[in-house]
């Protein structure tokens, strides 16, 4: 595993490391004096080759955060694309290309980002709230998405523009939506705890009814 | 630049064959995986312990038994309304006020218990296993760090601490794709080989039960439903169950797993479409509803799983009738 990082951190020199793989090398890095060390003498060497003051300055941290902005930088995008369910066919699409752009072009963004941390001291933009607001509500009571009632599946471009249109939603309607998604969720997580023999497609005779039994209602 | 692949699935085979060394020998992640999911099927042990979900914690204490050879497994809530849970074999007895709810009593075992030769083959296929090389101490043991990072971002890490003796779970932490804490359980305090008296709890008396999924479960595969044409790699479907209700209305219900992470797609033929659309998130749990229509049928999409929310809703987005499931 060691030689795997050293050889990542070596493509990283050269510019040809990709996200996972930095990533992986600064979690490595901080949990391993030795890789820290080699870590250290990478950083040496690239300042010296830029001709740059050879300080020890572990830019790890700096690197890190460059990349989580980036990531909600691509977050932002795609939730831009695909604003709710709209797009239903092309989303995943959409996931892969991060708002149209070629997963190659997006790694590119990604490294030139990095690159930029590394050199010129990372004048970074937290996005982090936008997106998360923007995505997800988390320990909100609910947000809801609301498209055109029953966006038909057959049509994926009406499904994209009727998403557009947002009919106002009653509370009383997102609480009984809320309260269907939570038993939802709590079937999930019963199915989920019987992960155990994960023979495919094994069905559950009365998968869904289970829960109902089990609730004392 | 040369990259060497490490066999691993060899490692995981060999592993399974053979007999295992000495747990203090053990060295390899997979092979502490698999040291993790026996002591959790073969050890007694009594402890107390802090999860945190967010910025909530919680304390419970939990005591393992052996019954027949069969782990037995009692969990008290400390935090919060009383509430205890009671595990032995496919049967979880749950006991408390009110009616059950998602997210009333968490499983910090959850995903790493009965782990199959298919099952680590999964997790292998999609995370990076990396034993770190640096002595801890959880609960006063020695611990050994094993940290499964994924080799996608679609999905999440996690960073386990293993009892060096004996490979139980001492404690985890879940991280979402920009290692941000999610979830994380640590023992405080641990006393392994400890068997508690066996005796019928106020669980066992009072509980009301859940049947967990059975290994006599009857096989079958769709030729045709509701499915999505984008799942992240390495997620296979594990379980499925598609019924009709006392009016004619159809269910269906998917299980996907990597081996570790999991989510649910549920189909459900609904009347109208009167509910709005939703997406929501608890810390490591991200849901989405959305209700689209097939010809004059109204239908509620929902999937709910421990993954990175942007993940979810594209697969939800994908969803659609699929007539040809059975030969993909």
């Amino acid at each position: 595993m060691k030689d795997r990082i050293k050889e990542s951190m070596s493509a990283l020199c050269d510019g040809e490391c990709n996200e996972l793989e930095l990533r992986r090398v600064l979690n490595y890095v901080g949990s391993d004096a030795e890789m820290r060390e080699e870590w250290r003498r990478y950083q040496l060497i690239g300042a010296l080759m830029r001709d740059e003051p050879a300080g020890a300055v572990d830019l790890s941290g700096r690197i890190m955060k460059a990349l989580d902005d980036e990531r909600e930088f691509v977050d932002v995008i795609e939730e831009d694309q695909t604003d709710a369910f709209a797009g239903a066919v092309e989303q995943p699409v959409a996931r892969k290309t991060a708002g149209g752009m070629p997963q190659w072009l997006v790694s590119g963004a990604v490294a030139a980002s990095v690159t930029l941390a590394v050199l010129a001291g990372a004048r970074i933009v937290n996005e982090q709230s936008l997106s998360e607001q923007a995505m997800f509500a988390a320990q909100q009571p609910v947000k809801a998405e609301v498209a055109a009632p029953a966006a038909p599946v057959s049509q994926p471009a009406m499904v994209a523009s009727t998403a557009k249109s947002v009919p106002a939603v009653s509370a009383e309607e997102l609480s009984q939506a809320q309260q269907v998604l939570q038993q939802y969720v709590l079937e999930h997580e019963e199915q989920a705890a019987g992960v155990a023999e994960s023979d495919p497609f094994a069905r559950v005779a009365n998968f869904g009814q289970n829960g109902n039994q089990a609730k004392p209602r | 630049m040369m990259r060497t692949q490490v066999p691993l699935s060899l490692l995981v085979f060999f592993l399974l064959v053979f007999q295992l060394p000495p747990v203090a020998h053990a060295s390899g992640g997979a092979e502490w995986l698999l040291r993790l999911s026996q002591a959790l099927a073969a050890t007694s042990f009594h402890g107390d312990l802090v999860y945190s979900e967010g910025d909530q914690w919680q304390s419970l204490m939990i005591s393992q038994s052996l019954v027949d050879g069969q782990p037995r497994r009692q969990t008290e809530f400390l935090t919060g309304e009383p509430r205890q849970q009671l595990r032995q074999g496919s049967t979880l007895l749950c006991l408390h006020n009110g009616p059950h709810r998602a997210g009333l009593m968490p499983d910090v075992f959850k995903g790493f218990e009965q782990l199959t030769a298919s099952r680590l083959d999964r997790i292998l296929a999609s995370y990076s296993l990396v034993v770190v090389d640096s002595p801890q101490r959880i609960a006063g043991r020695s611990a050994v760090q094993v940290n499964l990072m994924p080799d996608t971002s679609d999905r999440f890490a996690y960073h386990l601490w293993l009892d060096q003796d004996t490979g139980l779970l001492l404690g985890s932490d879940l991280l979402d794709t920009s290692g941000r804490l999610l979830q994380r359980f640590r023992f405080a305090r641990l006393e392994i080989g400890a068997d508690t008296p066996i005796s019928p709890s106020e669980t066992e008396l009072h509980g009301h039960r859940i049947a967990v999924v059975g290994a006599d479960d009857v096989v079958t595969y769709p030729e045709s439903g509701w499915w999505p044409s984008f799942v992240p790699s390495g997620y296979e479907p594990v379980r499925y169950a598609r019924s009709a209700d006392s009016s004619d209305v159809w269910h269906e219900r998917v299980l996907f797993s990597d081996g570790l992470a999991s989510f649910t797609l549920f189909v459900d033929e609904v009347p109208d479409a009167g509910l709005p659309d939703l997406s929501q998130r608890w810390n490591a749990t991200a849901a989405v509803v959305r209700h689209v229509t097939d010809g004059d049928r109204h239908y509620r999409i929902t999937l709910v799983g421990e993954l990175p929310p942007a993940v979810v809703a594209d697969i939800a987005a994908s969803v659609r009738p699929d007539d040809h499931i059975a030969h993909r």
